[in-house]
């Protein structure tokens, strides 16, 4: 491979993470939406809720949650 | 002495950048790790000479400075004398006069060629130690592709696949899977590896290695085709584990996420409808939840 090719193959690996970020981000978000009750309960007892996603199991805590929208 | 008077010149102005520009980048790409065959490093060597030679001579050229310890007339001087030796024995006064000023316009030359290929050397070990980040840095397309054709060549293909020169982001980590010729796969950290002059890879050495009960999981799959591969990694005792690249069939490279990645909500990456339904769900925890 040349260093040509090497960064094309460079770009393509940046736009896959871009493009998986965007995905997990989206499953987190769509879990919310479908599992309000769920989540809302172990926010109250845990102060944190655990998100199956293709990548595994993603923790977000209610800190974090709040930050954002702080 | 005419002939071996030239040969030393085409050392000196060819063959030393060459060896000099080599000698720096060894310090960061160890020499071995250098893969070209034989019309590349010829062309390497002449591009080395040719292109900071133009530049000097514009320099010396743009402040005088040939002109300073001679002419053109103490070349023809020192070459006639150097040529014949009655011209020598007639002339032995000029000649060595000239050749005075023939050697203060060669070191002239020399010292500021020299000077130029290893400020450029230095530079481009610079640009190859922070490549990551010199990449990042750069948006434009084409400039990461001339980056790239201007840098990566220089590196063995293995230096550049086993270093953190490729690795997309500092939130994940080089790690290795490597198949061995006997069918033992193996797992872990790159820690490091050797390459040979001929840029082949000599060794590997792996961090928190571990290695796959292949047989294992071959007999737990035929009694269920869902049997989990996680569970037939074991981890070899010791911290390190060299690998000897004789013995090695094939290695698949991956970037794994560090443990203290990016989180996956970065308020950055959020548009305002994902903000909007996070506010939606804390706004139905009551308040001091």
């Amino acid at each position: 491979m040349n260093g040509r090719e090497i960064e094309h193959l460079l770009r393509l690996m940046d736009e896959n993470i871009t493009s998986g970020r965007a995905s997990l981000r989206s499953e987190i978000l769509s879990y919310f939406q479908d599992h309000e009750s769920l989540v809302l309960a172990e926010l109250r007892s845990a102060h944190k809720v655990a998100v199956p996603t293709s990548a595994g199991e993603v923790n977000i805590k209610l800190s974090d949650l709040q930050a954002l929208i702080a | 002495m005419l002939a071996v008077s030239l040969t030393f010149l085409a050392a000196a102005f060819i063959l030393g950048p060459e060896l000099l520009s080599r000698w720096v980048l060894g310090i960061v790409v160890p020499q071995r790790s250098l893969s070209q065959n034989r019309g590349e490093q010829v062309t390497r060597a002449i591009v080395w000479a040719l292109v900071p030679l133009a530049i000097v001579v514009l320099w010396v050229r743009a402040r005088h400075i040939l002109g300073m310890w001679g002419s053109w007339y103490d070349f023809e001087i020192a070459a006639s004398g150097l040529y014949s030796g009655s011209y020598f024995d007639a002339h032995r006064t000029e000649f060595y006069s000239s050749l005075v000023a023939v050697s203060g316009m060669v070191w002239s030359l020399l010292w500021r060629l020299y000077l130029i290929v290893v400020l450029a050397a230095i530079l481009i070990d610079w640009a190859i130690l922070h490549y990551r980040w010199l990449r990042n840095a750069l948006k434009p397309r084409w400039a990461k592709t001339a980056l790239a054709t201007l840098i990566l060549p220089r590196v063995s293909e293995w230096y550049v696949l086993l270093s953190d020169m490729l690795l997309p982001t500092e939130d994940v980590m080089l790690e290795v899977d490597v198949l061995t010729k006997n069918g033992t796969l193996y797992q872990g950290g790159v820690q490091d590896r050797m390459i040979g002059a001929d840029g082949s890879l000599q060794s590997l050495t792996l961090a928190d290695p571990r290695r796959f009960l292949r047989d294992e999981f071959h007999r737990q799959k035929e009694e269920d085709v869902n049997a989990p591969p996680d569970y037939f990694w074991r981890r070899i005792p010791g911290k390190l584990f060299v690998i000897l690249g004789t013995d090695i069939a094939s290695v698949n490279v991956r970037y794994t996420p560090r443990q203290t990645s990016r989180p996956p909500l970065a308020r950055t990456d959020l548009s305002e409808q994902d903000l909007t339904t996070i506010r939606t769900l804390l706004s139905k925890l009551k308040p001091g939840d």
